[in-house]
């Protein structure tokens, strides 16, 4: 997919790789302008790696790599335009700012093309934009601190008026009080630079808090790219739910549409495998994607909000149409974190099941040791994937 | 004091440290930044010369440079050069003898920048030569200071390895080294007492000038 | 890089050759370590009385032989013996067989504070080896030095070479042996008559000549290389005049008869 085929809007990055050594990676996706765009999956997959082919670092086996209406890398075609001349910014893991120079010359180092004069007066204004007190211009990076110098870095990559923005895991470095501060930066930025914005993270919750658009990676391939919510709610496969960490999944038996009003509706029948894999009789009746045939082990997921309990239930309308389960459970384990309370309940009619609550605020005292709890499962939230026989 | 050892051998080690310093910046950035299969090897190279008696070095190089040799009686049949028992071979010599002296503190500073500076560099669009200006000599200037110093002073020492393919002939390959040894020979101990100090307190401003420049390295961690 | 490289290269090849065409032209002689004093002196006078300069290296004869079998650019060369003379003339390096110049002495040295008696006969010597006041004994290196070697059959000669061997210090040349000798780490050396006359050596210990029977004759010859400059020839001729070998006789030296 290309910006000419007029899917997308202009500026947009569009990417293609494929290598197998010397580490494998393999994917595509592409992120507007104006969007910022998340790396995620665990730690060694080839994120870092792909945004250095973006940057120009490393150029893979094969590719494709378009900014805008620019092709930046085209391997079929012999072209690779170096870092240099590719109007990237780049904010690195610990920063990467020039211990001998102070924060504006640090910036000013990315405004050579300027006349001395300009070069200095820009960096002043990018530092200014990004937030940086006066009196931290003349000071080195070593006087500065995690958050200072990530804003420091972030004007840097910002001064050559990039089209590309690309950031790896920048506050990872960084302590959480600071963080709160660099996040509205980013959000600012990203609404008056237009640009895409491609930030690599490992933190989840920082992505589905930053990104209009996630792209989950394992193992240098690209497995999904969508809205955070969509990923979410539907994750392609088990290991895409494994890595965005969904914790209520489960195995089940695909029974298929019954009558016809199934078929118009578009949905199917799932029956609940218990904890040794049989099916349990448990019946809900889910969307159906047309993707699978009857009698096909599944592995299945529900969102956390498609879980209601009969304790909150009320004014609660959202019944849906597609019949749900109502299930006793009694809690058997609690994590509190913070604000949020996790709780494991298992469940009476399913030998060896449990589903995973969260909740938060004053609902939270629902969730207490042994508690007998009715939980109704909305099951138009369920997301049913084909379970492989590997890892897909 | 023997002035004439004493000016051969400030040209001597001014010379060698003209000629060994974009060798020694060439070979240790490459060390520093390229990992390959024959690695150690190279870098066992450099350092022999640090292991090596000198008078195993001598012996190679008038075997190998000397007018008996194949190389050594073409250039003098060639172009009328000795490389041996004369400056030009002593300033080979010396080159050779001092390459570790010159490589590694330069190698270690190169080593001690980050990686991901150079990458930085070029992302904000500096070119090669800009980024090795502005970003790597800055960095390195220590190392490389702690380098020229120590060639400078080894190469001023230096006694064997001179003895064995100068030969001692004053204003041509006496150094000062060889010098003193000549003048405790002659009996003149005044002279040799004033040549060695002053050997001395050049090796001391040598390891002085070597511990300020580590102390000026600007932490880059 | 590369370019900066190559021209430091060029430069310096050009400085050598350079170097190399300057160094021809002023007479190079590679004197015996004996010579040191002797030599220094005359030349003196040579360039005094016709105003060219030399440059005098000394060291042990044989060294210097393998230096000029290796191409080392010595104009002149003043054996401590005849037989380097003659293996150089063989091998073509010189324009003749040379000419004998002076016949030189050995004696033994004995430093201030030592056990040992400067006695020239070597009786203390070998009574001292025999009660043990003998711990170390410098001489020079009899493989390639020409007094060393004489201090060799010297000590042969009345029989306690095998004895003393253990408590030799060789040195590189016969001024290395005289300076090992005249230390104070060492009990006393064989070294050179001529070493021995000169006023820095000789208030440092008392000598006495060793009998020139007890030793084969140090027959000194001197030759002029092939490439040798006029004014190396030159000085060859004037070390025969009278006033060159008066300073010789004065250090000790016996001329061969002309």
């Amino acid at each position: 997919m290309t910006v000419a085929e007029g899917k997308l809007r202009r500026g947009a990055l569009c990417v293609q790789l494929e290598q197998s050594w010397p580490m494998p990676l393999n994917g595509e996706f592409s992120c507007e302008a104006g969007e910022l765009l998340a790396l995620v999956g665990p730690s060694g997959t080839g994120k870092t790696s792909m945004l250095r082919c973006l940057a120009g670092l490393m150029t893979p086996e094969l590719g494709k790599v378009e900014v805008g209406e620019k092709i930046w890398l085209d391997t079929d075609r012999g072209v690779c335009l170096p870092p240099q001349q590719r109007h990237v910014g780049m904010v690195f893991q610990n920063y990467a700012l020039m211990p001998h120079l102070n924060a504006l010359d640090n910036v000013a180092l990315a405004l050579l093309h300027l006349p001395m004069t300009e070069r200095r007066e820009r960096a002043s204004q990018w530092l200014e934009h990004v937030r940086l007190s006066r009196d931290q211009f003349a000071r080195r990076p070593a006087q500065l601190s995690g958050g200072q110098q990530q804003r420091v870095a972030v004007a840097r990559a910002l001064a050559r008026e990039p089209k590309l923005l690309l950031l790896d895991e920048p506050f990872s470095a960084v302590d959480q009080m600071n963080r709160q501060g660099l996040y509205d930066l980013l959000a600012d930025l990203r609404r008056e630079l237009n640009i895409p914005i491609v930030l690599v993270t490992h933190d989840l919750v920082e992505a589905r808090h930053l990104a209009d658009s996630m792209v989950l990676m394992d193992n240098g391939k690209v497995l999904q790219q969508g809205k955070p919510e969509q990923i979410y709610r539907s994750p392609r496969n088990a290991r895409v739910a494994d890595i965005v960490g969904i914790q209520n999944r489960f195995q089940g038996v695909w029974r298929g549409p019954r009558n016809a009003k199934d078929q118009t509706d578009n949905a199917g029948w799932l029956e609940w495998a218990d904890g040794n894999g049989q099916p349990s009789g448990v019946l809900m009746r889910v969307r159906d994607k047309g993707r699978l045939s009857v009698g096909q082990p599944v592995t299945w997921v529900i969102h956390g909000d498609g879980l209601h309990l009969r304790h909150e239930e009320g004014n609660d309308d959202s019944q849906s149409g597609f019949g749900d389960v109502e299930l006793m459970t009694t809690v058997v384990s609690r994590k509190v974190l913070g604000d949020i309370t996790i709780a494991q309940c298992k469940v009476e009619e399913l030998f060896g099941v449990s589903l995973c609550l969260f909740r938060s605020g004053p609902q939270r005292r629902i969730l207490s040791d042994g508690e007998t709890l009715s939980v109704r499962v909305q099951t138009e939230w369920v997301h049913v994937m084909p379970t492989r026989a590997a890892q897909d | 004091m023997d002035w004439q050892a004493l000016i051969l051998s400030l040209e001597l080690a001014t010379i060698t440290l003209l000629v060994l310093l974009p060798i020694g910046l060439w070979i240790g950035r490459w060390l520093a930044y390229t990992s390959f299969k024959g690695k150690a090897l190279a870098e066992a190279t450099v350092v022999l010369p640090l292991v090596l008696p000198p008078t195993v070095l001598g012996y190679y190089l008038l075997v190998s440079l000397g007018a008996g040799s194949p190389l050594g009686s073409w250039v003098l049949d060639a172009f009328d050069i000795r490389l041996t028992f004369n400056f030009l071979g002593l300033l080979i010599a010396s080159v050779v003898f001092n390459v570790p002296f010159m490589v590694q503190p330069i190698q270690r500073a190169f080593e001690a920048i980050p990686a991901n500076l150079s990458e930085a560099a070029a992302v904000s669009g500096l070119s090669g030569l800009q980024t090795f200006l502005r970003v790597e000599l800055p960095l390195v200037w220590p190392g490389l200071l702690s380098a020229m110093v120590l060639t400078f002073v080894h190469t001023l020492g230096e006694f064997g390895v001179v003895l064995m393919v100068g030969g001692s002939i004053p204003g041509e390959t006496k150094t000062i080294a060889v010098s003193i040894y000549d003048k405790v020979q002659a009996f003149d101990f005044a002279s040799a007492d004033q040549m060695a100090l002053f050997l001395l307190l050049m090796s001391l401003l040598a390891v002085a000038a070597s511990f300020f420049a580590a102390a000026r390295m600007v932490k880059t961690r | 890089m590369k370019i900066l490289k190559s021209l430091v290269l060029v430069c310096t090849v050009l400085f050598g050759a350079a170097a190399n065409a300057q160094s021809q032209s002023i007479p190079t002689v590679a004197a015996a370590s004996d010579l040191k004093f002797a030599i220094e002196e005359v030349a003196q006078e040579f360039t005094k009385s016709t105003g060219q300069q030399l440059r005098l290296v000394f060291g042990s004869s044989g060294n210097f032989y393998s230096q000029i079998l290796q191409g080392a650019p010595f104009h002149l060369f003043m054996s401590a013996d005849e037989s380097f003379v003659f293996k150089l003339a063989d091998a073509g390096k010189t324009i003749d067989r040379g000419r004998l110049y002076a016949f030189g002495r050995i004696g033994i040295l004995v430093p201030k504070g030592s056990p040992l008696k400067a006695d020239g006969s070597l009786k203390d010597l070998a009574a001292a080896l025999k009660d043990g006041r003998l711990k170390r004994f410098a001489i020079a290196n009899p493989d390639h030095a020409p007094y060393g070697k004489r201090a060799r059959e010297a000590l042969q000669s009345v029989g306690i070479w095998e004895s003393i061997r253990p408590s030799l210090v060789y040195g590189e040349n016969i001024s290395q042996a005289a300076q090992f000798a005249t230390s104070g780490s060492t009990d006393g050396g064989i070294i050179a008559y001529s070493l021995a006359l000169a006023p820095q050596v000789a208030r440092l210990g008392d000598f006495a000549l060793i009998p020139e029977g007890s030793h084969e004759r140090l027959a000194q010859r001197m030759v002029l290389m092939r490439d040798a400059p006029k004014a190396a020839r030159e000085f060859y001729n004037y070390l025969s005049t009278p006033k060159a070998q008066a300073i010789m006789v004065r250090y000790g030296f016996e001329m061969p008869k002309q």
